[in-house]
């Protein structure tokens, strides 16, 4: 079987991963090296339905051992198999890295007879590309579970970013779903990592070598940058050591729930993904939402609609908990534990705590200005930047790029309203949630999913 | 003073001691635009006695006088334009907290006076009088200049600007390179600002064991890399040499077949149940806009069969590495062109 003929099947066969990021890490190029990585990353292309390609993602091989219920390659499918050599996979990433179509390697794999076995053919593949082909770009590894320690360590000093997916929100579901997979196979990794990381952030810092990051800007001073860096302008505290000094995972770890295909709740989900932030200092916590692809009586039915906009709204969830520091329990309560599908989390939480506003732009604090619909982290600061050269008006406002649509109700600019906005508080109520429900993305996805619930 | 930037000055102040209002016309590149600005100041123009405006395609207004800017291609208009910019860079710095703070340039990189650069590039009709304006806030107003992000001026100066930042991100995403049979790297790219310039450095960081070169129809500018080299080289092209550099119709034997793979890959990631019909709009629009498809091989017509090279033919155990397989010791210097304008 040819090369075209194997990524057939193995680019298939790893579409159902969502995460596909090359951020968190900067590596300058390096004379006789391919390549570099910048902290931003770079998206190459764009699918149909819009998820970003910046990685070559593909499977290793998509035999499995394994019987996951929700799992198109599981054992039990009957699908067209195939494997990557090591060195042809290598090839491949670094005549794809020079073409500009990608920024590295976003590696995964079936269980190839154990997961031992698996990760030492991924770390072939890697030790090819780093050591003989010279990559210096990004590298995406996925832990197997159940992975030895020290073999999870060797692919951590290969790879930029680790993940191993929690896969299932629940240790119930995981294991009435995934048999063969136990909670404590996926946790066992994720800690590790985080052990392995914060020794090396504290030998880095003990070491006296140039590891510290410079200081942060000021919120002002961010305001007054042309570009968003969204990534600086998370309300989290950061590693006191830059990335560029690590050996071990500089980019950190990440992970990936399926939404939609067991029972849990949103507010479940969230304190999940909070816990997962907390504890194990995730980057990034993804959401894949649930294609019935395999007809299994533990799931939903095949014809059960994509849970698209719930996928949407969770994601939008855990940008305001990094971003914004909204709490899991402010988003979906344990009361009313589901998000609002038709209304974004921030807007339904505005509307649930109407007696908090309007704010006043002129004296607000970063911390309140976000909690504003309409106001992100970008605009926040540039107001913070903005207003202290003086008063500012609702024209201004505009030109400082923020969406005066959802803002306006929630705020006063120097003591004045805005005129369009009503100042009755079910007028606003009433007004708010109809647009949210007239746009297009609500209505196409209302007929999409109809009245069915997930559960 | 150079003849004629000074000559250019003493027209425009002629003019306008008649009380006629002045168009003054200048290269749409960032030396062009410096360099008028500069002659404004020279003829002690007041702001709304003259407009700048890109010579190309100009449409001067009823009882406007013409005047032509000299071209950057001559040196001395550089070093006038050098001048002002380094004048500006010194004026808004002055009173900086991070440059009192001995954190300028090493800091913030002097972005303030980058911008320049960035909304110079911008191929808006208008960026010549937006910069100029700017410009004259900046030397009002020095270092304050930078916090009046709600003034007019300004916020039309940031909109350029960032334009072609968001331009400068399509390039780093879109450009495409292609394999020759020379062993070197060649894209042909047509942004909607002139980016070649300003991104050149990010592909010849990111290929710099590479010999290539990235070719802008639009803009009439190419980079020129060359294997190692921590820099491009950049040139505006004439007609002929474009063209030759546009077709890339000699490629390397292996193009075709990694060509098909990306293609099969991309066509493989897509998930159903997603798309614009599910979703309301259309997301990869969003993201890619249509103006640059024609370059995406992957949103191409299908690749038509392509030969196997012997890396991809399935026996993996005893394949080549890529850098013994390509050329790399007779690769030949980058190909120079006599109307090389700067560097990035």
């Amino acid at each position: 079987m040819d090369t075209l003929a194997k990524l057939d099947i193995l680019a298939e066969a790893a579409r159902y991963d969502v995460a596909c990021t090359s951020s968190g890490v900067s590596r300058p190029a390096k004379a006789g090296m391919v390549g570099n990585a910048s902290p931003a990353g770079c998206c190459h292309s764009f699918t149909p339905d819009g998820r970003c390609v910046t990685l070559l993602k593909v499977l290793m091989s998509n035999v499995c051992s394994y019987d996951c219920a929700y799992c198109v390659n599981r054992r039990q499918a009957t699908c067209a198999r195939a494997t990557f050599a090591p060195r042809e996979l290598a090839e491949l990433t670094v005549d794809f890295y020079k073409r500009n179509y990608i920024e590295g390697l976003f590696l995964s794999s079936g269980v190839l007879g154990t997961p031992d076995a698996t990760t030492e053919r991924m770390i072939e593949c890697l030790r090819v590309l780093r050591e003989e082909l010279l990559f210096n770009g990004y590298v995406h590894a996925k832990v197997i579970p159940g992975t030895s320690p020290e073999l999870v360590d060797s692919l951590g000093r290969l790879a930029d970013r680790l993940s191993v997916n929690l896969e299932l929100p629940s240790a119930g579901s995981l294991s009435r779903l995934c048999p063969e997979k136990q909670r404590q196979q996926v946790l066992g990794p994720m800690g590790q990592i985080r052990h392995t990381r914060d020794q090396e952030e504290t030998a880095l810092l003990a070491s006296g070598k140039r590891t510290r990051r410079r200081a942060l800007p000021t919120h002002e001073q961010e305001g007054l940058a042309l570009g968003a860096g969204a990534n600086r302008l998370t309300l989290r505290p950061r590693s006191q050591v830059s990335a560029r000094r690590r050996s071990f995972a500089p980019a950190g770890q990440s992970t990936q729930l399926i939404i939609g295909a067991t029972p849990e709740t949103d507010n479940h989900i969230l304190q999940l993904s909070q816990s997962l932030y907390q504890h194990f200092d995730l980057k990034r916590v993804f959401f894949s939402a649930y294609m019935p692809m395999v007809a299994d009586a533990g799931l939903p039915a095949r014809e059960t609609p994509v849970p698209l906009r719930r996928e949407h709204r969770l994601y939008q969830a855990d940008w305001l908990m990094r971003y914004y520091a909204f709490t899991p329990d402010e988003l979906a309560t344990p009361e009313e534990p589901w998000l609002d599908l038709d209304v974004d989390p921030k807007l339904a939480w505005a509307l649930r705590h109407i007696d908090r506003f309007p704010v006043e732009v002129m004296d607000a604090s970063l911390t309140d200005l976000l909690r504003v619909p309409g106001i992100g982290p970008v605009g926040a600061r540039r107001i913070l930047a903005a207003r202290r050269s003086g008063p500012l008006s609702f024209e201004d406002l505009r030109a400082l790029k923020v969406t005066l649509k959802r803002a306006c109700h929630f705020l006063t600019v120097a003591g004045k309203r805005d005129e369009s906005c009503p100042l009755d508080v079910g007028l606003i109520r009433e007004k708010v949630i109809a647009d949210a429900r007239q746009s297009a993305y609500n209505r196409t996805r209302r007929m999409a999913e109809g009245q069915l619930s997930l559960f | 003073m150079p003849g004629s930037v000074a000559a250019c000055a003493a027209h425009v102040s002629y003019q306008l001691s008649l009380a006629r209002p002045v168009a003054l016309a200048c290269d749409a590149s960032a030396e062009g635009v410096l360099a008028a600005i500069g002659i404004t100041y020279l003829a002690h123009a007041r702001e709304g006695q003259l407009r700048l405006a890109r010579a190309e395609g100009l449409q001067p207004r009823i009882g406007e006088q013409v005047v032509l800017a000299p071209s950057p291609i001559e040196p001395e208009t550089v070093a006038f334009a050098t001048r002002v910019l380094s004048g500006f860079a010194r004026t808004v710095t002055t009173g900086c907290r991070r440059q009192r703070d001995g954190l300028c340039p090493a800091s913030c990189d002097h972005r303030c006076v980058y911008r320049i650069a960035l909304a110079c590039a911008s191929d808006s009709p208008t960026m010549p009088e937006v910069v100029h304006r700017y410009v004259r806030l900046g030397f009002a107003q020095d270092s304050r200049v930078r916090t009046l992000i709600t003034d007019r001026r300004v916020a039309d100066f940031d909109d350029l600007a960032r334009h072609v930042l968001g331009e400068c991100e399509h390039t780093r995403q879109f450009v495409r390179f292609s394999h020759m049979a020379d062993g070197s790297f060649a894209a042909s790219f047509s942004p909607s600002a002139n980016t070649i310039p300003l991104m050149a450095r990010h592909f010849a960081a990111r290929m710099r064991q590479e010999r290539f070169v990235i070719a802008d129809p639009r803009h009439r500018v190419a980079a020129f890399h060359a294997e190692g080299a921590k820099r491009c080289e950049l040139a505006r092209l004439d007609g002929q040499l474009l063209k030759a550099l546009v077709r890339m119709d000699d490629l390397a034997d292996d193009e075709p077949y990694v060509r098909a793979m990306w293609q099969r890959f991309y066509r493989g990631t897509s998930l159903p149940g997603r798309d614009k019909s599910q979703r309301g709009y259309d997301l990869r629009t969003k993201w890619m806009p249509q103006r640059l498809w024609d370059g995406l091989y992957e949103l191409g017509q299908d690749a038509p069969d392509a030969p196997v090279p012997a890396r991809y033919d399935g026996n993996a155990t005893d394949m080549p590495r890529i850098r013994e397989a390509a050329p790399s010791s007779r690769r030949e210097p980058p190909l120079r062109c006599s109307m090389v304008s700067g560097r990035d």
